[in-house]
Protein backbone atom coordinates (compact mmCIF):
# COMPACT_ATOMS: atom_id res chain seq x y z
CA UNK A 1 0.00 0.00 0.00
CA UNK A 2 3.11 2.15 0.09
CA UNK A 3 2.48 3.74 -2.97
CA UNK A 4 -1.25 3.25 -3.56
CA UNK A 5 -3.92 5.76 -2.80
CA UNK A 6 -6.77 3.96 -3.65
CA UNK A 7 -7.17 0.22 -4.23
CA UNK A 8 -10.26 -1.15 -5.56
CA UNK A 9 -10.81 -4.89 -5.55
CA UNK A 10 -13.74 -6.65 -7.18
CA UNK A 11 -16.03 -3.65 -5.94
CA UNK A 12 -19.74 -3.85 -6.90
CA UNK A 13 -22.49 -1.97 -6.39
CA UNK A 14 -26.29 -2.65 -6.92
CA UNK A 15 -29.26 -1.20 -6.47
CA UNK A 16 -32.18 -3.81 -6.63
CA UNK A 17 -31.73 -6.16 -9.29
CA UNK A 18 -29.71 -3.52 -11.59
CA UNK A 19 -25.76 -4.11 -11.14
CA UNK A 20 -24.79 -0.87 -11.29
CA UNK A 21 -20.68 -1.70 -10.74
CA UNK A 22 -19.74 -5.39 -11.46
CA UNK A 23 -16.53 -6.35 -9.97
CA UNK A 24 -14.00 -3.29 -11.00
CA UNK A 25 -10.53 -3.29 -9.56
CA UNK A 26 -8.05 -0.65 -10.20
CA UNK A 27 -5.26 1.21 -8.24
CA UNK A 28 -4.44 4.89 -8.53
CA UNK A 29 -1.06 5.83 -7.41
CA UNK A 30 -0.51 8.83 -5.05
CA UNK A 31 0.71 11.83 -6.55
CA UNK A 32 -1.69 10.45 -9.82
CA UNK A 33 -4.36 12.10 -11.61
CA UNK A 34 -6.54 9.17 -12.17
CA UNK A 35 -9.66 10.00 -15.09
CA UNK A 36 -12.68 7.76 -14.92
CA UNK A 37 -14.57 7.82 -18.20
CA UNK A 38 -17.78 6.62 -19.61
CA UNK A 39 -21.05 7.44 -20.61
CA UNK A 40 -24.22 8.26 -18.35
CA UNK A 41 -25.01 4.76 -16.32
CA UNK A 42 -21.82 3.49 -16.71
CA UNK A 43 -21.02 3.55 -13.14
CA UNK A 44 -18.97 6.30 -12.35
CA UNK A 45 -21.19 8.16 -9.99
CA UNK A 46 -21.66 4.98 -8.16
CA UNK A 47 -17.87 4.55 -7.63
CA UNK A 48 -16.95 7.98 -6.47
CA UNK A 49 -19.69 7.70 -3.79
CA UNK A 50 -18.45 4.61 -2.53
CA UNK A 51 -15.08 5.98 -2.66
CA UNK A 52 -16.11 9.33 -0.71
CA UNK A 53 -18.05 6.71 2.01
CA UNK A 54 -21.50 7.84 0.36
CA UNK A 55 -22.77 4.95 -0.28
CA UNK A 56 -21.30 1.02 0.96
CA UNK A 57 -20.50 -0.93 -1.98
CA UNK A 58 -22.52 -4.81 -2.12
CA UNK A 59 -19.04 -6.45 -2.29
CA UNK A 60 -15.50 -6.04 -2.63
CA UNK A 61 -13.08 -3.97 -1.15
CA UNK A 62 -12.18 -0.13 -1.37
CA UNK A 63 -9.00 0.99 0.51
CA UNK A 64 -8.21 4.93 0.81
CA UNK A 65 -4.61 5.29 2.37
CA UNK A 66 -5.54 1.91 4.27
CA UNK A 67 -8.88 3.49 4.87
CA UNK A 68 -12.10 2.01 4.73
CA UNK A 69 -14.69 4.74 3.58
CA UNK A 70 -17.45 2.99 4.58
CA UNK A 71 -16.48 2.14 8.06
CA UNK A 72 -14.20 5.31 8.73
CA UNK A 73 -15.91 8.42 7.68
CA UNK A 74 -14.35 10.15 10.31
CA UNK A 75 -10.60 9.21 9.19
CA UNK A 76 -11.59 10.07 5.45
CA UNK A 77 -13.19 13.62 5.59
CA UNK A 78 -10.02 15.24 6.11
CA UNK A 79 -8.29 12.44 3.69
CA UNK A 80 -10.11 13.43 1.15
CA UNK A 81 -11.50 16.52 -0.26
CA UNK A 82 -14.82 15.95 -2.73
CA UNK A 83 -16.62 18.55 -5.28
CA UNK A 84 -19.86 16.52 -5.95
CA UNK A 85 -21.69 16.79 -9.20
CA UNK A 86 -24.82 16.72 -7.70
CA UNK A 87 -24.04 18.47 -4.31
CA UNK A 88 -24.94 22.11 -3.00
CA UNK A 89 -24.88 24.26 0.17
CA UNK A 90 -27.59 26.18 1.65
CA UNK A 91 -29.18 28.90 -0.32
CA UNK A 92 -28.60 31.47 2.27
CA UNK A 93 -25.04 30.99 3.20
CA UNK A 94 -22.48 33.35 2.20
CA UNK A 95 -19.16 32.62 0.33
CA UNK A 96 -17.45 33.82 3.52
CA UNK A 97 -19.60 31.56 6.03
CA UNK A 98 -19.22 28.85 3.72
CA UNK A 99 -15.55 29.10 3.73
CA UNK A 100 -16.19 29.31 7.62
CA UNK A 101 -18.14 26.33 8.39
CA UNK A 102 -16.16 23.58 5.98
CA UNK A 103 -12.58 25.44 7.58
CA UNK A 104 -14.10 24.84 10.99
CA UNK A 105 -15.73 20.67 10.58
CA UNK A 106 -11.44 20.32 8.93
CA UNK A 107 -10.21 22.20 11.83
CA UNK A 108 -7.80 24.25 9.77
CA UNK A 109 -8.11 27.95 9.04
CA UNK A 110 -10.26 29.29 6.60
CA UNK A 111 -8.33 29.62 3.17
CA UNK A 112 -9.39 33.03 1.92
CA UNK A 113 -6.49 32.58 -0.36
CA UNK A 114 -8.64 30.20 -1.95
CA UNK A 115 -11.52 32.56 -2.76
CA UNK A 116 -9.23 34.99 -4.27
CA UNK A 117 -7.78 32.29 -6.38
CA UNK A 118 -11.23 30.87 -7.69
CA UNK A 119 -12.06 34.83 -8.33
CA UNK A 120 -15.06 35.26 -5.60
CA UNK A 121 -12.95 38.04 -3.50
CA UNK A 122 -15.79 40.38 -4.73
CA UNK A 123 -18.94 37.89 -3.82
CA UNK A 124 -17.25 37.11 -0.01
CA UNK A 125 -20.47 38.15 1.18
CA UNK A 126 -23.12 36.78 -1.82
CA UNK A 127 -25.47 33.89 -0.83
CA UNK A 128 -25.07 31.22 -2.49
CA UNK A 129 -28.53 31.17 -4.50
CA UNK A 130 -27.36 35.02 -5.81
CA UNK A 131 -24.46 33.14 -7.66
CA UNK A 132 -23.81 32.19 -10.96
CA UNK A 133 -23.81 28.40 -11.97
CA UNK A 134 -20.10 28.75 -12.50
CA UNK A 135 -18.97 30.55 -9.29
CA UNK A 136 -21.24 28.16 -7.30
CA UNK A 137 -19.12 25.84 -8.90
CA UNK A 138 -15.94 27.30 -8.21
CA UNK A 139 -16.42 28.20 -4.24
CA UNK A 140 -17.38 23.98 -4.18
CA UNK A 141 -13.55 23.28 -5.27
CA UNK A 142 -12.49 25.96 -3.15
CA UNK A 143 -14.61 24.56 -0.15
CA UNK A 144 -13.02 20.74 -1.20
CA UNK A 145 -9.52 21.64 -1.34
CA UNK A 146 -9.37 24.26 1.82
CA UNK A 147 -8.05 21.52 4.01
CA UNK A 148 -5.06 20.55 1.82
CA UNK A 149 -6.44 16.71 0.89
CA UNK A 150 -4.32 14.11 0.23
CA UNK A 151 -7.06 13.05 -2.40
CA UNK A 152 -9.24 15.38 -4.12
CA UNK A 153 -12.04 13.66 -5.99
CA UNK A 154 -13.39 16.19 -8.65
CA UNK A 155 -16.61 15.27 -10.46
CA UNK A 156 -17.27 16.74 -13.39
CA UNK A 157 -15.27 19.88 -12.20
CA UNK A 158 -15.32 22.05 -15.30
CA UNK A 159 -19.03 22.05 -16.05
CA UNK A 160 -20.47 24.77 -16.48
CA UNK A 161 -17.36 26.54 -15.98
CA UNK A 162 -15.80 29.41 -18.35
CA UNK A 163 -12.67 29.21 -20.45
CA UNK A 164 -11.01 31.59 -17.57
CA UNK A 165 -11.90 29.64 -14.71
CA UNK A 166 -11.26 26.43 -16.52
CA UNK A 167 -7.55 27.35 -17.29
CA UNK A 168 -7.13 28.34 -13.68
CA UNK A 169 -8.61 24.90 -12.32
CA UNK A 170 -6.20 23.10 -14.40
CA UNK A 171 -3.64 24.60 -13.07
CA UNK A 172 -4.63 24.23 -9.82
CA UNK A 173 -5.09 20.43 -10.29
CA UNK A 174 -1.36 20.72 -11.78
CA UNK A 175 -0.37 22.38 -8.55
CA UNK A 176 -1.70 19.91 -6.35
CA UNK A 177 -0.30 17.26 -8.12
CA UNK A 178 3.23 18.78 -7.84
CA UNK A 179 2.31 19.01 -3.94
CA UNK A 180 2.33 14.96 -3.99
CA UNK A 181 -2.12 15.06 -4.20
CA UNK A 182 -3.85 12.66 -5.68
CA UNK A 183 -6.41 13.50 -7.79
CA UNK A 184 -9.44 11.43 -9.14
CA UNK A 185 -11.30 12.99 -12.08
CA UNK A 186 -14.62 12.37 -13.40
CA UNK A 187 -15.53 14.31 -16.40
CA UNK A 188 -17.40 13.77 -19.70
CA UNK A 189 -14.43 16.41 -21.16
CA UNK A 190 -12.13 14.21 -23.51
CA UNK A 191 -9.90 16.86 -24.26
CA UNK A 192 -9.67 17.70 -20.54
CA UNK A 193 -9.31 14.02 -19.41
CA UNK A 194 -6.70 13.61 -22.09
CA UNK A 195 -4.62 16.76 -21.37
CA UNK A 196 -4.86 16.30 -17.22
CA UNK A 197 -5.19 12.52 -16.01
CA UNK A 198 -1.78 10.30 -16.24
CA UNK A 199 -4.09 7.59 -16.66
CA UNK A 200 -7.25 6.54 -17.64
CA UNK A 201 -10.18 4.11 -16.73
CA UNK A 202 -13.17 3.69 -19.45
CA UNK A 203 -16.52 2.19 -17.48
CA UNK A 204 -18.99 0.57 -19.30
CA UNK A 205 -21.79 -0.56 -18.16
CA UNK A 206 -20.81 -1.12 -14.62
CA UNK A 207 -16.93 -2.91 -16.23
CA UNK A 208 -13.99 -1.58 -17.20
CA UNK A 209 -13.08 -2.04 -20.89
CA UNK A 210 -9.77 -0.66 -20.36
CA UNK A 211 -7.01 0.91 -18.22
CA UNK A 212 -4.26 3.16 -19.43
CA UNK A 213 -2.42 6.07 -19.92
CA UNK A 214 -4.37 8.37 -22.60
CA UNK A 215 -1.69 7.46 -25.38
CA UNK A 216 -1.81 3.85 -24.86
CA UNK A 217 -5.51 3.69 -24.83
CA UNK A 218 -5.51 5.88 -27.84
CA UNK A 219 -2.88 3.63 -29.51
CA UNK A 220 -4.71 0.75 -28.85
CA UNK A 221 -7.68 1.16 -30.91
CA UNK A 222 -8.20 0.69 -34.69
CA UNK A 223 -8.23 4.41 -35.62
CA UNK A 224 -5.97 5.40 -38.63
CA UNK A 225 -3.98 8.55 -38.31
CA UNK A 226 -5.40 11.36 -40.91
CA UNK A 227 -2.36 13.11 -42.98
CA UNK A 228 -3.72 15.89 -44.87
CA UNK A 229 -1.37 17.46 -47.26
CA UNK A 230 -2.17 20.86 -49.84
CA UNK A 231 0.17 21.28 -52.97
CA UNK A 232 1.02 24.10 -54.93
CA UNK A 233 -0.09 21.56 -57.95
CA UNK A 234 -1.96 18.01 -58.18
CA UNK A 235 0.78 15.88 -57.66
CA UNK A 236 -0.93 13.89 -55.09
CA UNK A 237 -4.79 13.85 -56.84
CA UNK A 238 -4.39 10.32 -58.27
CA UNK A 239 -3.43 8.70 -54.58
CA UNK A 240 -6.59 9.63 -53.17
CA UNK A 241 -10.47 10.30 -53.18
CA UNK A 242 -10.76 12.68 -49.95
CA UNK A 243 -10.11 15.87 -51.02
CA UNK A 244 -11.18 18.74 -48.22
CA UNK A 245 -10.51 22.44 -48.35
CA UNK A 246 -8.22 22.09 -51.21
CA UNK A 247 -6.44 19.43 -48.81
CA UNK A 248 -5.73 16.12 -50.13
CA UNK A 249 -6.94 13.72 -47.20
CA UNK A 250 -4.73 10.13 -46.22
CA UNK A 251 -5.20 7.99 -43.57
CA UNK A 252 -2.74 5.48 -42.44
CA UNK A 253 -1.69 3.10 -39.52
CA UNK A 254 2.07 4.40 -40.27
CA UNK A 255 1.63 7.76 -40.76
CA UNK A 256 5.81 8.66 -40.65
CA UNK A 257 6.07 6.28 -43.71
CA UNK A 258 3.09 7.48 -45.82
CA UNK A 259 4.54 11.15 -44.80
CA UNK A 260 7.72 10.15 -46.42
CA UNK A 261 5.76 8.14 -49.16
CA UNK A 262 4.02 11.37 -49.97
CA UNK A 263 6.95 13.83 -50.02
CA UNK A 264 8.83 11.71 -52.28
CA UNK A 265 5.63 11.34 -54.71
CA UNK A 266 5.68 15.21 -54.48
CA UNK A 267 9.54 15.71 -55.28
CA UNK A 268 9.69 13.41 -57.67
CA UNK A 269 6.08 15.24 -59.60
CA UNK A 270 7.95 18.75 -59.25
CA UNK A 271 5.30 20.06 -56.89
CA UNK A 272 5.66 22.12 -53.90
CA UNK A 273 4.68 21.52 -50.62
CA UNK A 274 2.37 23.90 -48.92
CA UNK A 275 1.08 22.49 -45.84
CA UNK A 276 1.38 19.16 -44.06
CA UNK A 277 -0.98 18.63 -40.91
CA UNK A 278 -0.87 15.09 -39.30
CA UNK A 279 -3.86 14.11 -36.72
CA UNK A 280 -3.46 11.15 -34.24
CA UNK A 281 -6.30 9.70 -33.18
CA UNK A 282 -8.03 11.61 -30.10
CA UNK A 283 -9.43 9.94 -26.85
CA UNK A 284 -12.89 10.91 -28.32
CA UNK A 285 -12.35 8.58 -31.60
CA UNK A 286 -11.27 5.85 -29.19
CA UNK A 287 -13.99 6.40 -26.53
CA UNK A 288 -16.93 6.41 -28.84
CA UNK A 289 -15.13 2.90 -30.63
CA UNK A 290 -14.68 1.47 -27.14
CA UNK A 291 -18.76 2.47 -26.00
CA UNK A 292 -20.12 1.61 -29.47
CA UNK A 293 -18.81 -1.84 -29.76
CA UNK A 294 -19.15 -2.76 -26.33
CA UNK A 295 -15.80 -2.68 -25.09
CA UNK A 296 -14.77 -5.57 -27.32
CA UNK A 297 -10.71 -4.01 -27.56
CA UNK B 1 -17.65 22.16 19.39
CA UNK B 2 -16.40 25.30 17.00
CA UNK B 3 -17.75 24.11 14.01
CA UNK B 4 -21.34 23.28 15.61
CA UNK B 5 -21.38 26.84 16.93
CA UNK B 6 -20.43 28.06 13.52
CA UNK B 7 -22.71 26.11 11.74
CA UNK B 8 -25.67 26.80 14.23
CA UNK B 9 -24.94 30.42 14.03
CA UNK B 10 -25.18 30.75 10.45
CA UNK B 11 -28.48 28.36 10.74
CA UNK B 12 -29.91 30.66 13.01
CA UNK B 13 -29.36 33.90 10.75
CA UNK B 14 -30.70 31.74 7.94
CA UNK B 15 -34.43 31.50 10.05
CA UNK B 16 -34.07 35.43 9.39
CA UNK B 17 -32.83 35.72 5.36
CA UNK B 18 -34.71 32.82 3.99
CA UNK B 19 -37.93 34.28 3.43
CA UNK B 20 -40.10 31.11 3.49
CA UNK B 21 -38.51 30.66 7.18
CA UNK B 22 -38.98 34.95 8.24
CA UNK B 23 -42.70 34.05 7.31
CA UNK B 24 -42.72 31.14 9.38
CA UNK B 25 -40.86 32.12 12.31
CA UNK B 26 -41.72 35.23 13.10
CA UNK B 27 -44.34 37.23 10.29
CA UNK B 28 -47.63 35.05 10.44
CA UNK B 29 -47.24 34.02 14.08
CA UNK B 30 -46.55 37.39 14.98
CA UNK B 31 -49.34 39.02 12.47
CA UNK B 32 -51.58 36.43 13.29
CA UNK B 33 -51.31 36.75 17.35
CA UNK B 34 -51.76 40.94 16.68
CA UNK B 35 -54.88 40.29 14.57
CA UNK B 36 -56.47 37.58 17.00
CA UNK B 37 -55.69 39.49 19.88
CA UNK B 38 -57.62 42.00 18.58
CA UNK B 39 -60.52 40.24 17.12
CA UNK B 40 -60.89 37.27 19.50
CA UNK B 41 -61.75 39.07 22.99
CA UNK B 42 -64.42 41.39 21.23
CA UNK B 43 -65.71 38.35 20.21
CA UNK B 44 -65.36 35.94 23.13
CA UNK B 45 -64.31 37.92 26.35
CA UNK B 46 -63.61 34.87 27.88
CA UNK B 47 -60.70 33.84 25.07
CA UNK B 48 -58.18 36.50 26.98
CA UNK B 49 -57.28 34.00 29.42
CA UNK B 50 -55.50 32.03 26.89
CA UNK B 51 -54.89 34.40 24.19
CA UNK B 52 -50.80 33.58 25.59
CA UNK B 53 -51.17 30.09 25.67
CA UNK B 54 -52.73 29.66 22.04
CA UNK B 55 -50.66 31.96 20.59
CA UNK B 56 -47.64 30.54 22.01
CA UNK B 57 -48.81 27.31 21.10
CA UNK B 58 -49.36 28.05 17.70
CA UNK B 59 -46.42 29.96 17.47
CA UNK B 60 -44.67 26.40 18.12
CA UNK B 61 -46.59 24.84 15.70
CA UNK B 62 -46.26 27.53 12.58
CA UNK B 63 -42.31 27.30 13.29
CA UNK B 64 -41.89 23.50 13.69
CA UNK B 65 -44.50 21.98 11.45
CA UNK B 66 -44.96 24.52 8.66
CA UNK B 67 -40.86 25.71 8.46
CA UNK B 68 -38.93 23.02 9.60
CA UNK B 69 -39.89 20.29 6.60
CA UNK B 70 -39.29 22.32 3.59
CA UNK B 71 -36.08 22.95 4.72
CA UNK B 72 -34.97 19.05 5.37
CA UNK B 73 -36.20 17.89 1.80
CA UNK B 74 -34.35 20.98 0.55
CA UNK B 75 -31.48 19.82 1.98
CA UNK B 76 -31.73 16.45 0.84
CA UNK B 77 -33.00 16.50 -1.95
CA UNK B 78 -30.17 19.39 -3.60
CA UNK B 79 -27.37 17.15 -2.23
CA UNK B 80 -26.63 19.82 1.01
CA UNK B 81 -26.73 16.82 3.47
CA UNK B 82 -24.33 14.80 1.05
CA UNK B 83 -21.69 17.92 1.28
CA UNK B 84 -21.96 18.22 4.89
CA UNK B 85 -21.53 14.43 5.40
CA UNK B 86 -18.71 14.08 3.08
CA UNK B 87 -17.25 16.95 5.28
CA UNK B 88 -17.90 15.14 8.59
CA UNK B 89 -20.49 17.27 9.57
CA UNK B 90 -22.67 14.52 11.61
CA UNK B 91 -26.50 13.38 11.64
CA UNK B 92 -26.81 14.45 14.89
CA UNK B 93 -25.86 18.24 13.41
CA UNK B 94 -27.91 17.82 10.98
CA UNK B 95 -31.10 16.91 12.35
CA UNK B 96 -30.43 19.05 15.55
CA UNK B 97 -29.21 22.00 14.58
CA UNK B 98 -32.31 23.44 12.35
CA UNK B 99 -34.18 21.89 15.12
CA UNK B 100 -32.54 23.80 17.58
CA UNK B 101 -32.25 27.22 16.00
CA UNK B 102 -36.23 26.77 15.34
CA UNK B 103 -36.93 26.08 18.90
CA UNK B 104 -35.06 29.49 19.61
CA UNK B 105 -37.18 31.69 16.98
CA UNK B 106 -40.16 30.17 18.98
CA UNK B 107 -38.75 31.33 22.06
CA UNK B 108 -37.91 35.00 20.50
CA UNK B 109 -41.77 35.12 19.46
CA UNK B 110 -43.43 33.41 22.68
CA UNK B 111 -41.09 36.32 24.71
CA UNK B 112 -42.41 38.77 22.38
CA UNK B 113 -46.34 37.58 23.10
CA UNK B 114 -45.97 37.49 26.78
CA UNK B 115 -44.07 41.23 27.12
CA UNK B 116 -47.04 42.29 24.39
CA UNK B 117 -50.18 40.99 25.35
CA UNK B 118 -50.79 42.28 28.84
CA UNK B 119 -50.00 46.12 26.88
CA UNK B 120 -52.02 45.79 24.27
CA UNK B 121 -54.81 43.78 25.16
CA UNK B 122 -54.72 43.42 28.64
CA UNK B 123 -54.10 39.94 29.01
CA UNK B 124 -52.74 38.65 32.41
CA UNK B 125 -48.95 37.08 32.87
CA UNK B 126 -49.50 33.75 34.20
CA UNK B 127 -48.52 33.36 37.90
CA UNK B 128 -47.07 30.09 37.72
CA UNK B 129 -44.05 30.84 35.30
CA UNK B 130 -42.38 27.27 35.61
CA UNK B 131 -45.66 25.76 33.95
CA UNK B 132 -45.75 27.79 31.52
CA UNK B 133 -41.77 26.65 30.77
CA UNK B 134 -42.84 22.86 31.01
CA UNK B 135 -45.40 23.36 28.56
CA UNK B 136 -43.87 25.20 26.38
CA UNK B 137 -40.90 22.33 26.75
CA UNK B 138 -42.98 19.68 25.96
CA UNK B 139 -45.03 21.44 23.01
CA UNK B 140 -41.35 22.45 21.16
CA UNK B 141 -40.52 18.70 21.71
CA UNK B 142 -43.56 17.82 20.31
CA UNK B 143 -43.74 19.77 17.16
CA UNK B 144 -40.23 19.67 16.32
CA UNK B 145 -40.37 15.86 16.45
CA UNK B 146 -43.04 15.78 13.95
CA UNK B 147 -42.23 18.41 12.30
CA UNK B 148 -38.84 16.88 12.04
CA UNK B 149 -40.14 13.62 11.09
CA UNK B 150 -42.37 14.95 8.19
CA UNK B 151 -38.89 16.68 6.54
CA UNK B 152 -37.17 13.06 6.74
CA UNK B 153 -40.53 11.09 5.42
CA UNK B 154 -41.47 13.42 2.38
CA UNK B 155 -39.97 12.87 -0.68
CA UNK B 156 -40.55 16.19 -2.00
CA UNK B 157 -41.75 19.66 -0.98
CA UNK B 158 -45.27 18.94 -2.14
CA UNK B 159 -45.12 16.16 0.09
CA UNK B 160 -43.96 18.01 3.23
CA UNK B 161 -47.14 20.88 2.61
CA UNK B 162 -49.44 17.84 2.52
CA UNK B 163 -47.94 16.06 5.53
CA UNK B 164 -47.76 19.49 7.33
CA UNK B 165 -51.27 21.14 6.89
CA UNK B 166 -52.90 17.44 7.53
CA UNK B 167 -51.64 18.29 11.18
CA UNK B 168 -51.58 22.13 10.95
CA UNK B 169 -55.32 22.59 10.01
CA UNK B 170 -56.85 19.70 12.53
CA UNK B 171 -54.74 21.69 15.12
CA UNK B 172 -56.16 24.93 14.37
CA UNK B 173 -59.84 24.16 13.89
CA UNK B 174 -60.47 22.04 16.86
CA UNK B 175 -57.22 21.86 18.72
CA UNK B 176 -58.10 24.24 21.40
CA UNK B 177 -56.41 27.12 19.93
CA UNK B 178 -59.11 29.05 19.21
CA UNK B 179 -61.28 27.64 21.85
CA UNK B 180 -61.37 25.39 24.53
CA UNK B 181 -61.81 21.65 23.38
CA UNK B 182 -64.92 21.59 25.98
CA UNK B 183 -66.95 23.25 23.70
CA UNK B 184 -66.90 20.23 20.82
CA UNK B 185 -69.95 17.80 20.34
CA UNK B 186 -68.74 14.80 22.02
CA UNK B 187 -68.12 13.10 18.29
CA UNK B 188 -65.21 15.96 16.79
CA UNK B 189 -63.96 16.49 20.97
CA UNK B 190 -62.54 12.32 20.60
CA UNK B 191 -61.03 13.60 17.29
CA UNK B 192 -59.48 16.52 18.76
CA UNK B 193 -57.72 13.49 21.54
CA UNK B 194 -55.66 12.51 18.60
CA UNK B 195 -54.10 16.03 18.23
CA UNK B 196 -51.01 17.69 19.95
CA UNK B 197 -52.51 20.90 20.79
CA UNK B 198 -55.65 19.58 22.70
CA UNK B 199 -53.10 18.34 24.64
CA UNK B 200 -50.64 21.12 25.24
CA UNK B 201 -53.61 23.33 26.03
CA UNK B 202 -54.56 21.38 28.70
CA UNK B 203 -51.54 21.61 30.37
CA UNK B 204 -51.62 25.09 30.37
CA UNK B 205 -54.98 25.12 31.69
CA UNK B 206 -54.04 22.65 34.62
CA UNK B 207 -50.60 23.60 35.37
CA UNK B 208 -50.50 27.70 34.71
CA UNK B 209 -54.48 28.90 34.98
CA UNK B 210 -55.80 26.26 37.21
CA UNK B 211 -58.91 26.26 35.34
CA UNK B 212 -61.09 23.77 33.74
CA UNK B 213 -59.18 20.85 32.90
CA UNK B 214 -59.99 17.43 31.38
CA UNK B 215 -56.73 14.95 32.11
CA UNK B 216 -53.82 14.85 34.52
CA UNK B 217 -51.51 16.96 33.28
CA UNK B 218 -48.71 14.42 33.61
CA UNK B 219 -51.06 12.24 31.21
CA UNK B 220 -50.84 15.35 29.09
CA UNK B 221 -46.98 16.23 29.30
CA UNK B 222 -46.52 12.51 28.80
CA UNK B 223 -48.63 11.66 25.89
CA UNK B 224 -46.87 15.04 24.10
CA UNK B 225 -42.89 13.95 25.62
CA UNK B 226 -43.99 10.31 24.04
CA UNK B 227 -45.01 11.61 20.77
CA UNK B 228 -42.03 13.90 20.29
CA UNK B 229 -39.21 11.07 21.67
CA UNK B 230 -40.84 8.69 18.99
CA UNK B 231 -40.44 10.97 16.90
CA UNK B 232 -37.04 12.19 16.84
CA UNK B 233 -36.22 8.49 17.28
CA UNK B 234 -38.16 7.64 14.16
CA UNK B 235 -35.92 10.56 12.54
CA UNK B 236 -33.12 9.87 13.04
CA UNK B 237 -33.95 5.69 12.03
CA UNK B 238 -35.33 7.00 9.01
CA UNK B 239 -33.23 9.88 8.00
CA UNK B 240 -31.35 9.37 4.61
CA UNK B 241 -28.56 11.58 2.57
CA UNK B 242 -30.63 11.72 -0.41
CA UNK B 243 -33.55 10.08 -2.34
CA UNK B 244 -31.52 7.18 -4.12
CA UNK B 245 -31.87 5.18 -0.58
CA UNK B 246 -34.80 3.07 -1.48
CA UNK B 247 -34.38 0.83 1.69
CA UNK B 248 -34.84 3.41 4.29
CA UNK B 249 -37.97 4.68 2.20
CA UNK B 250 -39.90 0.82 2.65
CA UNK B 251 -39.66 1.62 6.92
CA UNK B 252 -41.83 4.98 6.52
CA UNK B 253 -44.71 3.45 7.43
CA UNK B 254 -43.10 3.20 11.23
CA UNK B 255 -43.59 7.28 11.17
CA UNK B 256 -47.51 6.42 12.15
CA UNK B 257 -45.70 5.81 15.35
CA UNK B 258 -45.02 9.21 16.11
CA UNK B 259 -49.26 9.72 16.98
CA UNK B 260 -49.34 6.29 18.31
CA UNK B 261 -49.60 8.17 22.21
CA UNK B 262 -52.28 10.08 20.56
CA UNK B 263 -54.15 7.49 19.12
CA UNK B 264 -53.97 5.74 23.06
CA UNK B 265 -55.05 8.78 24.04
CA UNK B 266 -58.35 9.37 21.95
CA UNK B 267 -59.39 5.52 23.07
CA UNK B 268 -58.58 5.68 26.51
CA UNK B 269 -59.57 8.71 27.65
Amino acid sequence: MSNLAIKVSNFTKTYGDFIAVDGISFEVNKGEIFGILGPNGAGKTSTLECLEGLRIPDGGTIDIMGIDPSKNSKELKNLIGVQLQSSGLPSTITVKEAMQLFSAYHNVQPRYDLIKRMDLWDKLNIQYSQLSGGQQKRLLIALAVCHNPQILILDEPTAALDVESRVELHTLMKELKSQGTTIVLATHDMAEAEKMADRIAILLKGKIMIIDTPKKIVASGSSKTKISVRTVGTSLVDLTDIVVDEYYVFYSDKPGTKVMELMNVIEEKGDSLIDLRVERPSLEERFLEITSIGGIQ
Amino acid sequence: MKAFSIHFLFNLKSGLRDKELLLMNYIFPLGFYFVIGAIMPKLNPQYISILIPSMMIFNILVSTVLGMPNILVTSRNSGIFRSYKINGVSKLSMLAIPTVSTILHTIIVTAIILITAPILYNAELPVNILGLIIVFIASAITFSGLALLIGIIADSTSLTVILAQALFLPCMLIGGLMFPSSFLPESVGRFSKLLPTTYAMDAYEALVTKGSFSFSPIISLGLLMASGIISYYLSWYLFKLDNNNTSKSKGKIWAVGAILPFILGAIFL
